[in-house]
């Protein structure tokens, strides 16, 4: 089976200045794929062709085995997408809306208002459904525009910064959405600036920077690589600094960083079998600790050590 | 693995030309045409008659009077509906979702323009039937010609319509292209077709000259170019001034009209397919 989305030898220049350089990126079926990149990266632009709204100076793209440089009207039928911050007609309400673009889909009527019906209640805005849209808030319309992603029961969703403008309880919200809809099997393409969100819904990223591809991997094999670990640690009240310095001098600690009385930063070498260990040699040491948490592998550390080798 | 379901292009173009007649519902728009096509007609009708003006002996002058309002609620009504119809959907980012759809831009096009023409002709027929009931009421008849002049109106419009969508594309903003189309129909070019009259030179090749057939033609038998004379006492300090009245032969009118129309669909599809969301 072809990937989801094939992307070959992508350019697209404006005016001179390159936005996308010579793209390559395959993204396999049923994968949530996370891209991300710094501001002016590329991101939107490559959604941008994806979803026809501009044409790229070289190179294709493809849906399974459609080219939507080519043919847009029938590739794009399998898509749903959100780019850039979407607005609507402000004289509709979420209702008309979704019932136009469910008939350029090629929806029945009935389908249409089962899945509007359905859709709206899942992004809430359920209440809000016969209400003009002139009237929403910016995170009202961020829902909306997912509800019409979602609407036809795509096999590929392609989404730019999704949970921009939501607030924490609608974050959550969608991410719960992405889950089920990776249960469900479908190929999700996200660009993002939220890398905990990235690192905890997305299988694959793929990061880009000035419009060339830098790494793209599978987020396990991405982390598993350092041999270095983060360690947060918390205690109920200030240890000793003597305790501190033994914590320093046992075996593989590169460093211990008091963040604030409460709070020490353990940079550790080795392996998650050791940090087992280690815990065990500290908890030895009679530091009263309520948190233990390891970052290893934290996306962010990767995003910001590859950006920095980008720039040089 | 994805079917490749094909979805109907027309039932994806009626979607547009459905859903663009919501928005000048919504809007208003449409309502604002239809006012003014009743109010415009009215004015008509009851003016002479409140000043005490006899009704014209010949029903082809009632009627005239009318129709040769009808160029100004055309204009208006492709200032409405067809000005803005492809650059508000960049101007106000609505293309964002618009545009992924699995339509072509053709299919959002032709759609639209349907819509526009369907608004402006709704205007022409309440202004239309305005005038007919009125000639009936006063003379008891309807003649042929008035239809003619229905018909030719309608054809203006798509013509008037196809060069604003072509204003549309070619500008950034809405109320540039509706300014623009406006004062263009309303002013610039009849400006023109004066300057060129005035030097005796016929304007056959204007659309807003040609438009002069929607009135002429109620008119029998189709009138022809005259030439009258303003006497020396009326212009002093010359030998008398002799001006044509240029009148628009009907069938040359009729396929300059088709060829701007053709020309405008052509030019305008071409720039949209091609314009980048950016
Ligand atoms: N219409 C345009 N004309 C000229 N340059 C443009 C245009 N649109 C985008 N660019 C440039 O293309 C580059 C990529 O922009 P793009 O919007 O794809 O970035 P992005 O990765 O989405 O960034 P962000 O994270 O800020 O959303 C940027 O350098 C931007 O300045
Ligand atoms: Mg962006």
């Amino acid at each position: 089976m072809p990937a989801a989305i094939t992307i070959e030898k992508l350019t697209k220049s404006y005016k001179g200045l390159l936005a996308l350089d010579n793209l390559d990126l395959k993204v396999p079926s049923g994968t949530v794929y996370g891209y991300l990149g710094p501001n002016g990266a590329g991101k939107t632009t490559t959604l941008k062709i994806l979803t026809s709204l501009i044409k790229p100076t070289s190179g294709k793209a493809y849906f399974f085995d459609q080219e939507v440089t080519k043919e847009p009207e029938t590739a794009l039928i399998h898509v749903g997408a959100i780019v850039e911050t979407p607005e609507f007609y402000n004289y509709m309400t979420p209702v008309e809306i979704l019932s136009y673009f469910g008939k350029l889909r090629g929806l029945k009527n009935p389908e249409i208002e089962e899945n509007s019906s359905r859709f709206l209640k899942l992004v809430g805005l359920d209440d809000w459904k016969k209400k003009r849209i002139a009237t929403f808030s910016r995170g009202m319309k961020q829902r909306l525009a997912l509800a019409q992603a979602l609407l036809h029961d795509p096999q590929i969703l392609l989404l730019d910064e999704p949970t921009i403008g939501l607030d924490p309880r609608g974050m959550a919200e969608v991410r719960e959405i992405f889950r089920s809809l990776k249960k469900e099997g479908k190929t999700i393409f996200m660009s993002s600036h939220l890398i905990r969100e990235v690192q905890e819904i997305c299988d694959s990223v793929a990061l880009i920077d000035k419009g060339r591809l830098i790494l793209s991997n599978t987020i396990e094999s991405l982390t598993q690589k350092s041999d270095s670990v983060d360690i947060e640690m918390k205690l109920i009240k200030p240890p000793p600094p003597e305790q501190i310095a033994l914590v320093k001098r046992m075996e593989g600690i590169e460093s211990v960083t008091q963040v604030n009385p409460t709070t020490l930063r353990i940079n550790y070498k080795g392996n998650f079998d050791n940090v087992v260990l280690l815990l065990k040699r500290i908890v030895n040491q009679d530091l009263k600790i309520y948190s233990f948490k390891t970052t290893q592998g934290d996306l962010e550390a990767l995003y910001m050590k590859m950006i920095r080798e980008s720039v040089r | 693995m994805p079917a490749s379901d094909k979805i109907s292009r027309r039932r994806q173009l009626l979607t547009v030309t459905r859903y663009e007649l919501l928005k000048y519902l919504r809007g208003r728009r449409l309502l604002a045409a239809i006012i003014l096509a009743i109010v415009v007609s009215l004015l008509i009708l009851l003016i002479p008659l409140i000043v005490g003006l006899e009704n014209p002996a010949r029903i082809s002058d009632f009627l005239v009077q009318f129709v040769s309002f009808i160029d100004i609620l055309i204009v208006i009504g492709a200032t409405l509906f067809g000005a803005d119809a492809l650059v508000s959907e960049f101007q106000h980012k609505t293309a964002y979702l618009l545009f992924p759809n699995p339509v072509s831009r053709a299919g959002i096009f032709f759609g639209k323009y349907l819509a526009s023409a369907i608004a402006t002709f709704i205007m022409i027929l309440v202004f239309y039937g305005i005038t007919g009931i009125a000639s009936f009421g006063f003379y008891s008849e309807l003649p042929i010609q008035f239809f003619y002049s229905l018909a030719v109106a309608g054809l203006y419009a798509l013509s008037i319509l196809a060069l604003a969508f072509l204003i549309s594309s070619l500008m950034r903003g809405s109320t540039g292209s509706s300014v623009l189309t406006f004062l263009l129909f309303f002013l610039i070019l009849p400006i023109f077709d004066f300057g060129l009259t005035f030097a005796q030179v016929k304007p056959w090749f204007s659309a807003t000259f040609a438009s002069g057939i929607m009135w002429n033609i109620v008119i029998t038998p189709y009138p022809s170019d005259f030439v009258f004379n303003i006497p020396v006492f009326l212009a002093p300090g010359s030998e008398g001034l002799t001006i044509t009245n240029y009148v628009p032969e009907l069938n040359l009118s009729i396929g300059l009209l088709l060829l701007y129309m053709l020309f405008g669909l052509a030019v305008s599809l071409r720039l949209f397919s091609r314009k980048e969301m950016v």
